[in-house]
């Protein structure tokens, strides 16, 4: 389970934030309309208080409550719990449960209701495997309506830490519990799912029936805001009110932009977890101590905290902040000492070859895999950092950047030299961080497998957590911090702070108005040569099957053949292991086993009916995801296109009309400098003016026509200028022929020769192109939904690449296809309409 | 009377005689560039030096640019940065040129079944968005730059292919291919003597019109994080970078946004004035 892990520290006190702020805190005062609007990357997921990734923390927090409250320091106070009892032997825990409490439903929260979520706990205990406290409960038993009794197999102690977790023991209604999770989230918390809109926002509603203090605010408006930057221009143009979590929720130059301008009330929270580095003992070159201790004094600390984290994380030496219990060790730090590091290096055998940049041991270079989740730009920076560090001591680090879940399956099983890994922060740390140092699926153990102690290690960590002695806890955990520090397996970076950035609710509220585009330009009025049409749209028609048939066999072709067996990405995005026999089944599951021809057209029949499969990652329907994203991306491509009729052919017309005179000059130089414009880098440009700058259009979402114009332009700007080039010159050769001539020399007027005989024949080419750009378009409309968070199937797309999510990706590629040549279709039958040595029968201007 | 009926014939032949300033700016833009590219290696800037005590500077004698957000030369990336993308888009040009004249000249020298066959296949390509496709490509083969310069390749090789063979059937037909085929010339010899060098011409010129379109897509896609790997210097990446310091550095954006758009006007430029020269049947009168 480690999808939650990264993100975790920050969370926690996200939850613990907002769920204060909005129990009357002091956010309440500066914000008047009775709407707090936040932000976070993705949707909440469907708020199972029992499971992990992809509901969210912070969310879960909201609607779910556990027996027992952590407070900051590390003291526990009664939640739904007033009051407990430990027996002597420690083994034995009995609650009595708060009256009066309901669940948002009405039903009451009793005994019955603790039983039926521990038992639903319970009953996938290896999902729960990190969490020790799940694999202590031996039974749960109701004493009366008020009274729960929890009997464990030894004296753990966190147990009470444990319980106050976010997940995975808190409390949903029974009546929605099944043996699949909750079927909708019920809870006793202060706030209620209350909409859900799949990449654009989750609305929370104020609980009526709360026991505790009521929130000040009616409504929580959490909308998807995946990218930092855009957070950040959202919360500067006021599209959002509270920016609040850990890393990643906005640069740090943001941040410190904010703080020093004064945009916002900002505050830095005091050190939660750790920023480390785990140095896998289990591989060459880092299996050697020296190696490691090497790393961790060529690391230049105080040089990055300062300038990559803009000192808003303290530096850390040690893998717990002193600040937590039983880790104030007095550990010596290991000093930035590139000296010390070569030396270390030199005695270990690993010298510089005479004009070489990289050491070398036995004809091996001393080389080591640094990995990080390659669209985490602060990841990135930090691993750039460190590798120049280690780069001046005679190390090569090789840099090898990855999607999140690829990352994550390098911790479960070792494949890393160095590799990014927070600890979890209070109340986690330190002892369930310890404690998962025994499961292989964890980068810590990866990281300790070399070590020849680690069996010994291990059973230290067995013993401190059922110990009942506490001066023997303080000096197991004293034993076992000392060791990991010496054998020098982690580089502790810096100690992680959350930030928040708040400001009144003011301006921009958003109401989602979802609106129709108008379909690309009618075609006049019908014909005598309807039925020749009809014939020729049908025969069109029918080249389109064969055409995706070969389309989807090539799709499916190279992604069978492509890269590696898909059954092991399946894994890996389920999180299990890929023993052999999990990939046998899973071969079985997908149908891999059997000849390619016959997985093909199964695969094709149930294409036919629509069914493309369930994503890896979402285990939804992929279709009906891309569905949804799809109108997103279609509403931008059809106002891209339209824009770009729109705006071209009164352009190329006004250029051909005063041929190398100034408005021609003009249009062809726009022409030329638009067609080389990457449209991403435009989209930054309209930002930085129109948001940034001026603050006229909002720089992010979807929603009324103001947040069409800019993705709008930077999609259609190169299309449009292809386009009024091609018009005019089309226009100009048209404007030579020799039924333009005659046209004139029957005396036409001018506006009639222009618009009947010059402009029509010139809009073929044009009609032509359209079919191209039509393709462009896609492609761009693409890209810049990934800069304006467009809610489309670009986004989607991309992170289904990252993820080598097959399924997503194979469906994407055809269902692009598919709109692509029903565009061209439509091209196809306007030209015909329009060219008269295609249409049936009528007046031909010559 | 309308200047849409002036008669031009004169004042073209005139234009078509002299180098248009267009076509000078074309050359001067990508020699600039092509230059950078090539000297790029032997200055004394390394792209990849991380100095983060020297970070988001602002222009100074040491660093001409300034430095990014790891403190890196930024005038060192953009030139190095010129030699990925240039790097990248010659090899696409010569996979998709190699692609294409193999398969597309075979196709239609063969003709037949053969001919048929590749056709399908072609249209299957072609019947796919490039920029989906490229993205598919890249989903398939990986991310990383090699990845998507092949990607690229694979995505609009058909076109090529296709206007390859369309030329091969017409040539074919030609007196001279058939003389020569007649005297007893081999068939492999007959193309490589007489079919390609005109195959040859035409596809230069296209490849070159396409160049900016590619080098857009290139960096398209590393923007998307499906390119490069760091550090290596690249735009799209370094623009993708840079979003974090839209406020405090524009600069750092506006510089790699730029010189993509050089590139890319100076390719254009070149295109269409080649196209002028060396095969008028495609020019067209926009200029």
């Amino acid at each position: 389970m480690a999808l939650w892990r990264k993100r975790l520290a920050g969370t926690v006190t996200a939850a613990l934030f907002l769920a204060a702020a909005m129990a009357g805190g002091q956010a309440a005062a500066a914000s008047p309309p009775g709407t707090l609007t936040y932000s976070w990357s993705g949707n909440v997921g469907p708020l199972d208080p029992h499971r992990y990734s992809p509901n969210q923390m912070f969310a879960q927090a909201m609607v779910y409550e556990p027996l027992v409250h952590y407070r900051e320091g590390g003291t526990i106070e009664p939640w739904l719990a007033t009051a407990w009892t430990i027996s002597p032997d420690g083994r034995t825990y009995d609650f009595t449960l708060r009256e009066g409490v309901v669940f948002s439903d009405g039903t009451p929260f009793d005994a019955a209701a603790v039983k039926a979520n521990f038992d639903a706990v319970l009953s996938e205990r290896s999902r729960h495997d990190w969490l020790e406290l799940i694999g202590q409960i031996q039974s749960v038993e109701v004493l009366d309506s008020r009274r729960i009794r929890l009997s464990l197999k030894d004296p753990y102690y966190p147990t009470l830490l444990e319980l106050a977790l976010i997940r995975p023991v808190r409390f949903a209604a029974p009546s929605v519990i099944t043996a699949d999770g909750v079927r909708s989230p019920v809870g006793t918390g202060p706030w209620m799912l209350t909409e859900t809109k799949k990449g654009e926002y989750d609305i929370f509603t104020r609980n009526p029936s709360y026991w505790g203090p009521k929130p000040a605010y009616e409504r929580i408006v959490v909308k998807v805001i995946p990218d930092p930057t855009a957070r950040a221009v959202a919360f500067e143009t006021g599209e959002i009110d509270l920016i609040y979590g850990g890393t990643g929720q906005i640069s740090a130059d943001s941040f410190t932009r904010f703080k020093a301008r004064g945009t916002g009330r900002t505050a830095v929270s005091a050190p939660l977890a750790t920023r480390t580095m785990a140095i896998n003992s289990g591989r060459a070159p880092t299996s050697d101590v020296a190696v490691r201790r090497a790393i961790n004094h060529a690391v230049n600390k105080d040089a990055i905290v300062a300038k990559l984290l803009y000192g808003l994380e303290p530096r850390a030496d040690t893998l717990f902040a002193a600040n937590f219990p039983y880790t104030d060790l007095g550990l010596a730090p290991y000093a930035f000492d590139p000296a010390r590091a070569a030396r270390l290096l030199d005695e270990a055998g690993w010298t510089l070859p005479a004009g070489g940049t990289v050491r070398m041991r036995d004809g091996q270079p001393l080389r080591v895999e640094l990995c990080f989740i390659g669209n985490d730009a602060r990841e990135k920076a930090l691993a750039e950092a460190i590798q120049a560090n280690l780069k001046a001591v005679g190390f090569d680090a090789v840099l090898v950047g990855e999607e999140e879940n690829a990352v994550q399956a390098r911790q479960k099983d070792g494949r890393f030299g160095l590799i990014f890994g927070d600890t979890w922060g209070a109340p986690y740390d330190p002892h369930s961080f310890v404690s998962s140092m025994r499961v292989p699926a964890h980068a810590d153990y990866q990281a300790q497998r070399g070590l020849p102690m680690k069996a010994e290690i291990d059973a230290k960590i067995g013993a401190v957590l059922v110990t009942r002695d506490e001066t023997a806890r303080q000096a197991l955990y004293r034993d076992i911090l000392t060791t990991l520090h010496e054998q020098a397996v982690y580089l502790p970076l810096s100690y992680l702070t959350a930030m928040s950035v708040s400001r009144g609710v003011e301006g921009v509220g958003f109401g989602a108005s979802v609106y129709e585009i108008r379909s690309a330009p009618c075609v006049r009025h019908r014909d005598a040569g309807e039925r020749r049409m009809l014939r020729f749209i049908v025969g069109r028609l029918l080249t389109l099957p064969p055409l995706l048939l070969v389309v989807s066999v090539g799709v499916f072709l190279l992604l069978r053949l492509g890269r590696g067996d898909p059954a092991l990405d399946y894994l890996r995005l389920s999180n299990i292991p890929p023993t052999d026999a999990a990939v046998a089944a899973v071969h079985q599951l997908l149908g891999l086993d059997r000849p390619l021809a016959e997985q093909y057209l199964s695969w094709l029949w149930q294409a036919l009916h629509l069914d493309f499969g369930l994503s890896y990652v979402t285990r939804r329907p992929v279709l009906d995801d891309l569905l949804y994203y799809l109108p997103a991306t279609l509403q931008l491509g059809a106002a891209a296109l339209v824009v770009t009729l729109a705006v071209s052919l009164p352009l190329g017309i006004w250029a051909a009309r005063h041929r190398d005179r100034l408005p021609d000059h003009l249009v062809r130089a726009l022409a030329f400098a638009g067609v080389s414009i990457p449209n991403f880098w435009l989209g930054f440009l309209l930002v930085l003016l129109f948001s940034v700058t001026l603050n006229w259009l909002p720089p992010l979402g979807r929603g009324g026509w103001s947040h069409l114009a800019m993705p709008v332009a930077a999609v259609a700007l190169m299309s449009l200028c292809i386009n009024a080039r091609l018009l005019r010159a089309s226009m100009l050769e048209t404007a030579g022929q020799r039924h333009v001539l005659y046209a004139r020399l029957r005396g036409l007027p001018e506006r009639r020769v222009v618009q009947n005989h010059i402009l029509r024949n010139a809009l073929l080419p044009i009609v032509t192109a359209t079919g191209m750009h039509i393709g462009e378009l896609l492609g761009g409309t693409l890209v810049i939904e990934n800069i304006f968070g467009w809610p489309g199937v670009g986004r989607y797309a991309v992170s289904a690449i990252y993820n080598r999510d097959y399924p997503v990706l194979q469906c994407f590629t055809l269902l692009m296809t598919v709109i692509f040549v029903l565009c061209n279709l439509a091209v196809d039958v306007l030209y015909a309409w329009l060219d008269p040595r295609i249409r049936p029968a009528r007046e031909v201007g010559r | 009377m309308s200047v849409l009926v002036r008669d031009d014939g004169l004042s073209g032949a005139r234009r078509r005689l002299r180098p248009r300033r267009t076509t000078l700016a074309g050359l001067a833009l990508v020699g600039v560039i092509a230059l950078a590219a090539l000297a790029a290696p032997l200055l004394p800037w390394d792209p990849e030096a991380v100095d983060l005590m020297a970070r988001l500077e602002g222009p100074s004698a040491a660093h001409w640019l300034g430095t990014d957000h790891l403190g890196r030369d930024l005038l060192a990336r953009l030139l190095h940065g010129a030699s990925v993308s240039l790097g990248a888009v010659a090899v696409i040009v010569a996979l998709i040129l190699t692609l294409g004249i193999g398969i597309g000249g075979l196709s239609g020298f063969l003709g037949g079944r053969t001919d048929r066959i590749v056709m399908r296949v072609c249209d299957g390509f072609l019947t796919v968005p490039t920029f989906v496709l490229a993205m598919f490509m890249v989903g398939v083969l990986g991310t990383g730059l090699t990845n998507v310069v092949l990607a690229i390749a694979l995505s609009h090789w058909a076109w090529y292919a296709r206007i390859v063979r369309g030329m091969v059937l017409s040539l074919r037909e030609r007196d001279f291919v058939a003389a020569a085929i007649v005297s007893g010339a081999s068939r492999p010899r007959v193309f490589a003597e007489h079919i390609l060098p005109g195959v040859l011409v035409q596809l230069v010129v296209l490849a070159t019109l396409d160049i900016g379109h590619m080098i857009l897509h290139v960096a398209g896609l590393s923007f998307l994080g499906l390119g490069v790997m760091p550090p290596t210097p690249e735009w799209g990446v370094m623009i993708s970078d840079a979003r974090e310091f839209i406020w405090t550095q524009p600069m750092l954006m506006l510089w790699p946004g730029l010189m993509i758009l050089l590139t890319v006007m100076g390719f254009n430029l070149l295109g269409d004035a080649l196209r002028d020269r060396l095969d008028p049947m495609l020019a067209g009168e926009d200029h």
